[in-house]
């Protein structure tokens, strides 16, 4: 094995690409590794339930899905990417959760009546934030779900119906009547 | 195919213009912040489920059958009687190696350490015999990985900027040459314990006598059963990959080779004639596996090694030496022995509490040493 500085694996770290700081994971538990990754996606997780209306435990939702690819770390395959298995694994505990709790209406209810409240004493970025909020809440799951890793995520068509387990052209249609019905709800406010 | 791609599809210019800005809209929506002690609640977790080894399901499509597990426990029962049965053992032996290792598990603490002191040990020695009980579950197998990693973890989460693991004198200087032997006997290739380790190697190097040796005060003519320790510290990380070990590892070991009496045995400095068989297996474990690429070392080695005594049945108890001594025959060749010695250590029925470590580490060191022992 050849010799490496303390900068060089530091360095290494940061630079290394999510696939490979998986890897190191899967090989050497590595935790350096893993703590980086959840650095990086942390946020993306979180913001991916709050925009699936889950107005507390978003955090514990993201400390679940973290779990789970730490479990899944000796089966990890470099064959896609990181962020889609990741999404893929939030997806799984966000059902799991629903089923769970059996609290989706719940949960809709109280996001508007919550936002209802807090909406009056908030500032207008707020105001946006609530309308498309509100918005994405009246959409359905599958639709929803569509918006948030095309739009939100940015991920690829294919990537999507990898994590969805659909056919690429059932992401295509669902993104473009999850989209003309956003608009529509927007339009009416 | 993505989101723009599939807009600038769209036959219609309107509703390809009126689609972009609505994408553009959601996007623009500002997004929340994690709290700041996220990531260290999610390690946390992750620790502490790595210690439980708690299965949970991975798909939400798992449902768990109470009947399955059921039928399972009684397959595991019956194989484990029947196991006994095709193989009669004695019943101490058995259950005392298993519920060293278990007792080990079970005794823990949350944040991947042992405490000594709730064993009747000092607390002081809490990094080695933490390390000590890590290496003995790392080598016993998968079932007891979880928690020696959450204990190396602890150990790298609390060495000191200097490269230190803690304690002071006599203690500083067995818990850095330990827990750097362990960190790097159980982390090859992994990126958090390299460091950890250039940072242990380098703090070992400033503690290094003029002679070669290494003592509880720097540059006091040398210990050789501590210098033994950071000489194996030594060699173990430069097999990790860290470097600059290979100077002061040799100047270690050319002051362990001078320390070697003509009747193989070695004494504890260079003014004393006091030996004992606890430093000679460290040394001589050490010439060994460290002075591999020098073949009058390793020849040297295994003459400390052979210089020791025999098992005598009634001998007052001594783990750490007993431990240390089945190390050093096992790596000198001579499984017979070591197999004799461990075999007597993991059957024991002795009384510990005559032991001279014992108020070193308590239960906890005993268990470790039983432990660790079995594994060679």
């Amino acid at each position: 094995m050849g010799q490496v500085s303390i900068g060089e694996l530091i360095l290494g770290l940061h630079l290394a690409e999510d696939e490979s700081l998986m890897e190191r994971v899967r090989d050497f538990d590595d935790r350096m590794a893993f703590e980086e990754l959840v650095k990086r996606h942390q946020k993306k997780i979180l913001n991916f339930f709050y925009r699936c209306c889950v107005q507390y435990d978003k955090e514990d939702l993201v400390q679940q899905t973290f779990l789970r690819l730490y479990h899944y770390r000796l089966k990890y395959k470099k064959s896609a990417k990181l962020t889609t298995f990741l999404f893929l694994l939030a997806r799984q505990v966000w059902i799991d959760e629903l089923r769970k709790r059996k609290r989706i209406e719940r949960l809709k209810s109280q996001f508007t009546k919550d936002s209802a409240k807090s909406s009056k004493s908030q500032n207008s970025a707020s105001d946006a934030r609530f309308d498309v909020g509100s918005a994405l809440a009246k959409l359905s799951d599958d639709m929803r779900m569509v918006v948030e890793l095309g739009v939100y995520q940015g991920l690829a068509y294919r990537e999507i119906a990898e994590i969805l387990k659909i056919p690429e052209g059932t992401v295509k249609s669902r993104m473009f009547n999850a989209l003309r019905k956003l608009r529509a709800i927007l339009e009416k406010k | 195919m993505n989101i723009s791609k599939h807009i600038d599809e769209l036959d219609s210019v309107a509703e390809a213009q009126s689609l972009r800005n609505l994408t553009t809209a959601l996007s623009s929506v500002s997004e929340i912040e994690p709290t700041e002690d996220l990531t260290e609640r999610i390690m946390n977790a992750v620790d502490l489920d790595s210690k439980r080894r708690r299965y949970v399901p991975v798909t939400s499509a798992h449902v768990f059958k109470p009947w399955f597990g059921a039928a399972a426990a009684v397959a595991v029962i019956a194989v484990v009687f029947g196991l006994r049965f095709l193989y009669p053992t004695s019943a101490d032996s058995c259950s005392c190696s298993l519920s060293n290792e278990q007792w080990l598990v079970n005794s823990q603490e949350l944040d991947g350490s042992w405490n000594p002191e709730r064993h009747g040990g000092a607390k002081a020695y809490c990094p080695a015999l933490t390390a000590l009980s890590a290496l003995a579950l790392y080598r016993s197998g998968e079932d007891f990985e979880g928690s020696a990693n959450s204990a190396c973890r602890y150990l790298i989460d609390s060495q000191q900027p200097d490269g230190s693991f803690g304690g002071d004198g006599r203690e500083q200087l067995y818990n850095q040459a330990i827990v750097t032997f362990v960190l790097a006997e159980t982390g090859q290739g992994n990126l958090a314990r390299k460091v950890a380790l250039q940072k242990a190697v380098d703090f070992i190097h400033s503690l290094q006598g003029v002679e070669g040796g290494w003592d509880y005060v720097k540059n006091s003519q040398g210990s050789a059963a501590i210098t033994s320790w950071q000489v194996q510290a030594l060699s173990a990380a430069g097999k990790c990959g860290v470097s600059g070990v290979d100077i002061s590892m040799r100047k270690g070991l050319r002051w362990l080779r001078d320390l070697t009496r003509s009747d193989g045995a070695v004494a504890y400095n260079r003014r004393s004639e006091h030996t004992s068989d606890t430093i000679s297996a460290l040394a001589g474990h050490a010439l060994i596996t460290a002075g591999n690429n020098f073949p009058e070392l390793s020849a040297l080695g295994e003459r400390v090694v052979a210089s020791m005594t025999h098992y005598q049945s009634g001998e007052a108890s001594n783990l750490y030496r007993d431990c240390m001594k089945v190390r050093a025959l096992k790596a000198a060749g001579n499984v017979d022995s070591a197999n004799i010695l461990k075999n007597n250590m993991v059957a024991s029925n002795a009384d510990f509490s005559t032991d001279q470590w014992v108020k070193v580490g308590g239960r906890l060191y005993a268990c470790s040493m039983q432990a660790l022992a079995r594994t060679y």
